[in-house]
């Protein structure tokens, strides 16, 4: 019975262990989804041409959000520059961390400045290659996050479980 | 329409814009040198003074932060945006192998707003139409003499009498994605290229009228040539100061030895805008030699009085 209830408690450490590692799971789903949405942007562009505006409405995915705020805060000010509305949509939609804000704000400045397919191309080509490295840090970061933290979850589930018995 | 750009204009431009009375037709902008606005024949300087990141921010903003959307016009040297209203510009091309490729360093924007002005066509009726049906014709004019004003009153008259229309509109400025009436029986081929558009709707639309602007490129030749051969009338317009200056062009010579225009609208300014200087037959004999001004003529009256078997001239 003890050795069961110390199982029970070693597993219970380890799930609690795991719940601190979802900030890195949501910015994996977000950059993740954002890729998505960024190939979808560039698809409406390159073979739909549709305007900047109209492909950011269109976006699709879970932070398209982002772009569609963008379109909206661009279409109410046409004088603003891209970069100040993607920023400013970033904020107000509060969907993404700080540095991925800063790289989609990047993007949609090279995808308003594109005057020939390819420039559109390769802004998306470099805003996906900035995600992926992005991507694959955060997955580093919650290798070694999620491991130093299961295993002292593990520890004190142990321990504790020692100290009951 | 000029309300609809003002958002994309510097604001000193748009609030010297504002002040102004009467509704413009061409609106210029030169880096360097000046801003006018030209309107009823003539034209007004403007004190605004455009600097040329102003220019990149107006064609950037009337293209909607996409120029890679308009690219394809912009290698001809303009854009269309929403309510047909042209956007010329003038800057750097970038060519590869002898091809432009793209446009950049603008340094000059002409914006042309079209307009509609319904029942014009009413007096050059009886000229191009013969036992009930329309006869090709072409309209011929020097820039700004109301070439497509009468184009698209033609088309919206003889397609809301009846007539099976297709208006191949490349340029979006005909019907400018609806922002014109041009008849109840008019189908549209907007942003197609001519040569392309009048084969597509031959096959597909079974049209009677083939209408479309500036003819006179590579390839239309043989497709109004395909259209006339396969029993549609075309209607067509073309830059061109007087019939001597249009059959010093050879494509508008071969136009004429192939027999496919049977009329030809010369359009000036001798007694204001939008004269009738004078109509020729297929074998370029006048058929009226009165210039005459076109007019605003909402009731059919003139028309179907002179309709079938019109024989000198009509003076509105």
């Amino acid at each position: 019975m003890k050795y069961i209830l110390i199982c029970v408690m070693m597993l219970a450490a380890a799930l609690m262990g795991n719940t601190f590692i979802t900030i890195e799971k949501k910015r994996l789903k977000n950059i993740t989804s954002l890729i998505a949405t960024a190939k979808g942007i560039e698809s409406h562009m390159v073979k739909r041409n549709y305007v900047l505006i109209r492909a950011f409405y269109e976006a699709e995915g879970e932070c398209a959000e982002v772009y569609r705020a963008c379109a909206e805060e661009l279409r109410r000010h046409p004088e603003m520059p891209v970069r100040a509305a993607a920023m400013s949509a970033v904020r107000s939609t509060q969907k993404v961390e700080a540095d991925i804000g800063e790289a989609i704000a990047e993007h949609m400045e090279a995808l308003s400045g594109a005057s020939v397919a390819s420039q559109i191309e390769s802004g998306t080509e470099t805003f996906i290659e900035k995600l992926r490295e992005m991507q694959q840090e955060t997955k580093e970061i919650r290798m070694k996050r999620a491991g130093t933290v299961r295993n002292l979850c593990l520890f004190a589930g142990i321990a504790l479980g020692i100290i009951l018995i | 329409m000029l309300e609809n750009i003002k958002k994309y204009l510097p604001m000193e431009l748009a609030a010297e814009l504002e002040g102004m009375e009467g509704t413009p037709e061409e609106l210029r902008i030169r880096y360097g040198g000046a801003c006018s606005v030209y309107g009823g024949g003539e034209e007004r300087r403007l004190r605004y003074t455009p600097k040329k990141e102003d220019v990149e921010a107006m064609i950037n903003g009337l293209a909607e932060r996409s120029l890679y959307a308009f690219m394809d016009e912009l290698r001809r040297g303009y854009f269309s945006i929403e309510g047909g209203v042209r956007i010329g510009v003038a800057g750097r091309m970038v060519c590869e192998y002898g091809k432009i490729t793209h446009m950049r360093d603008f340094t000059s924007i002409n914006m042309r707003f079209p307009k509609q002005v319904k029942g014009i066509s009413a007096a050059v009726m009886p000229f191009i139409t013969k036992r009930r049906s329309i006869l090709s014709t072409l309209i011929v004019s020097p820039p700004q003499m109301g070439k497509t004003t009468l184009l698209r009153d033609i088309i919206r008259r003889i397609s809301d009498e009846g007539t099976k229309c297709a208006v191949v509109d490349e340029r979006c400025e005909i019907w400018a994605e609806g922002e014109f009436d041009i008849g109840k029986r008019t189908d549209v081929l907007s942003a197609c290229p001519k040569a392309v558009g009048m084969g597509m709707a031959l096959r597909s639309l079974s049209p009677q009228v083939i209408a479309t602007d500036e003819i006179g490129g590579d390839g239309e030749l043989l497709a109004i040539s395909d259209a006339a051969n396969a029993g549609a009338k075309v209607i067509a317009t073309a830059h061109g100061g007087d019939i001597d200056e249009l059959m010093r062009r050879m494509f508008f010579r071969k136009l004429m030895e192939m027999g496919t225009i049977e009329r030809i609208i010369l359009l000036s300014d001798s007694l204001g805008r939008g004269t009738v200087e004078r109509i020729y037959d297929n074998e370029l004999n006048t058929v009226c030699n009165a210039p005459f001004l076109l007019k605003e003529v909402l009731t059919c009256e003139v028309y179907s009085d002179m309709r079938y078997d019109a024989r000198g001239c009509v003076d509105g």
